[in-house]
C-alpha cells in the first residue's frame, strides 16, 4: 500500500514550511499545493496560516484555490486548518473589514473581546470526546491570534482557558481545525499532529 | 489562562552568537543553529533571535539564518529582529520560519510601513522593540543604537500602539543588558497608560528578578540572554524556581523523539 500524501496549501502564509517539516518528521509524504492540478491524488489537505484573514482570502482567491479547497472538502476527504487556516474555514471574518471565508464550518471570526490578544502558551480543555483531540486534554499549546472563531457548540471540540474560553479545536465531520500552532508547540503539538495524521491519513 | 513566558535570547553579530554587554562589548559564544537547538530542546517558551548588525550594515533581514534554523526542525516559536526595512522583508522573515517580527528602527523611520506589515501579517505577528533608558532627570528615552543617541518616542509611534497595530512591546533596558540583576523597572512607566502586553529584556537573570518581572500583571514574558549560554537546562532550573508565577511546566525533549515516533 502506498503512503498517503498530505497536501499543504502554499499561499505564502508563513508557516507552510514548518508544517511541511513536521509532517515529514512524522513519516508522511507531503507536497505544496498552489494550483488546481495539485489537488489530484491528495489524501489529506492542510491549510496552514499566519497573518490576516482578509489578505489570506484575497491571495487564495487570486490563486483560484477557493473552489478547489471547498470541492476537496465536499468529497469527504480530510481537511485540516491550522491557526489562520482554521479561521478560514468559517463563513466570514470581521478582521480588517468584512471578508467572506471558505464556509466549511458555520461561524464567524470576531475580535477577541475578553483579553484582546491571545499570544503564548495556554491549556487546551476538551469539552467533547474526539478520537484525535481527547488525549491532548489539559496540555499546553502555543497560540498567536487576536481574532477568534465563534461557532456553534456542536462543532467545538476544545477551548483554551477556563475563565474566558477561546475556541481552539473545531470539527465538522471531515473538516478539522486547530487555532494553536502544533508545529511549534513542542511535544504537545508533535503528539497531536501525529494523531491527526494517523486518523485522517488512514481513514 | 495564558502562561507567562520565559524567552531565550540569541544575539548574533557577524554570523556568530555573542554575549552582549550593553550592546557595546561582545564575547563570542558559538554557532546560531547550535545555540537555538539547545534552547529548543530545553523547553524555552519562545526564542528571540536578534541579529544586531543587519540594520547598521543595511543588509536586510538574515533570511538564510532563519531558514537554516527553522529547517533544523525546532518546535519552538521564533521571534526575529534585525534589518527589516519594509513589509516585503517582514513577510519573508515569517515565510522563512519565524512566528513574529520584532521592529525597532522601522517604528521610528517609517511608522506607515508598520501599518502595512500589520495588515499583511496580522498585528499579532508584530512586536515593537524599544531599547530604553532613564536619564539623570528621570526621563525615559529611546536609545537609537544605529546612531548611538538618546531620542524621544514620537506620537506617531504611540498611535501605532493605540491603534493596536503592535501586539506586544519588547522593552530592553539597553544600559543594563548583559549585567546581572540590573533591570531598571522604572522604564516600564513610559507605557503605563497603554493597555499593551510587555516583554522585558536586559539584566534579568536570577529567579528573584524574573519573579518580580513576571508578577507584574502587564508583563507577559521575560527574556534571558547570556545566562542560558553557560548552564545546561538553565530554562528548566529557572522554571522550577518560578513555579508560582504561572509559568508553563518545565519541559525537555530529546530530539530522538522524531525517530521514536517514526518507528512506532
Amino acid at each position: 500500500m502506498s503512503k498517503p500524501i498530505i497536501g499543504i496549501i502554499d499561499y505564502g502564509a508563513g508557516n507552510c514550511a514548518s508544517v511541511k517539516r513536521l509532517i515529514s518528521k512524522l513519516g508522511y509524504r507531503s507536497c505544496f499545493v498552489n494550483k488546481y492540478d495539485d489537488f489530484d491524488n491528495l489524501d489529506v489537505l492542510v491549510i496552514p496560516g499566519v497573518g490576516a484573514f482578509s489578505s489570506a482570502m484575497e491571495t487564495l482567491t487570486k490563486m483560484k484555490l477557493v473552489k478547489p479547497i471547498i470541492d476537496f472538502a465536499n468529497t469527504g476527504k480530510p481537511l485540516v486548518g491550522v491557526c489562520l487556516g482554521m479561521q478560514l474555514l468559517a463563513d466570514s471574518s470581521e478582521e480588517l473589514g468584512f471578508t467572506k471565508g471558505l464556509g466549511l464550518i458555520p461561524g464567524e471570526v470576531k475580535a477577541i473581546s475578553s483579553i484582546g490578544w491571545h499570544i503564548g502558551w495556554n491549556t487546551l480543555y476538551c469539552n467533547r470526546k474526539c478520537s484525535i483531540t481527547s488525549n491532548s486534554n489539559r496540555e499546553d499549546f502555543y497560540f498567536n491570534h487576536s481574532y477568534e472563531f465563534k461557532t456553534l457548540k456542536e462543532y467545538i471540540i476544545g477551548v483554551a482557558g477556563i475563565e474566558n474560553p477561546i475556541v481552539s479545536v473545531v470539527r465538522k465531520d471531515n473538516v478539522y481545525g486547530m487555532q494553536f500552532h502544533p508545529e511549534i508547540s513542542q511535544i504537545s503539538g508533535f503528539k497531536l499532529m501525529r494523531r491527526v495524521l494517523k486518523e485522517f491519513a488512514h481513514a | 489562562m495564558l502562561k507567562k513566558r520565559l524567552t531565550g535570547a540569541v544575539t548574533i553579530r557577524n554570523g556568530l552568537v555573542v554575549q552582549s554587554f550593553g550592546y557595546n562589548r561582545y564575547l563570542p559564544i558559538g554557532k546560531p543553529k547550535v545555540v537555538v537547538e539547545n534552547l529548543d530542546r530545553w523547553g524555552c517558551d519562545e526564542i528571540f533571535i536578534q541579529v544586531i548588525d543587519r540594520s547598521i550594515k543595511n543588509l536586510g533581514p538574515d533570511i538564510d539564518l532563519v531558514k537554516e534554523i527553522s529547517s533544523s526542525g525546532i518546535l519552538t516559536p521564533i521571534m526575529y529582529a534585525g534589518g527589516i526595512k519594509d513589509e516585503k522583508q517582514a513577510a519573508e522573515v515569517i515565510r522563512a520560519g519565524a512566528e513574529r517580527v520584532c521592529l525597532d528602527g522601522l517604528l521610528h523611520e517609517k511608522p506607515n510601513e508598520i501599518k502595512k506589515i500589520a495588515k499583511r501579517l496580522g498585528a499579532q505577528a508584530v512586536v515593537g522593540c524599544f531599547p530604553l533608558g532613564m536619564d539623570d532627570n528621570g526621563t525615559v528615552y529611546w536609545f537609537n543604537y544605529q546612531i548611538k543617541k538618546k531620542c524621544l518616542i514620537s506620537d506617531n509611534i504611540l498611535s501605532l500602539i493605540k491603534d493596536r497595530l503592535i501586539s506586544e512591546i519588547l522593552l530592553i533596558d539597553w544600559k543594563n543588558e548583559g549585567h546581572d540583576e540590573a533591570f531598571d523597572f522604572r522604564i516600564l512607566e513610559i507605557f503605563e497608560k497603554y493597555n499593551i502586553p510587555l516583554i522585558l529584556f536586559g539584566g534579568l537573570s536570577s529567579a528573584k528578578t524574573l519573579k518580580k518581572a513576571l508578577d507584574n500583571p502587564r508583563v507577559v514574558s521575560a527574556v534571558i540572554g547570556n545566562k542560558l549560554n553557560y548552564k545546561e537546562h538553565g530554562i528548566q532550573i529557572l522554571k522550577n524556581q518560578l513555579s508560582s508565577s504561572n509559568i508553563r511546566t518545565a519541559q525537555y525533549y530529546d530530539r530522538s523523539i522524531y525517530n521514536y515516533y517514526e518507528k512506532n
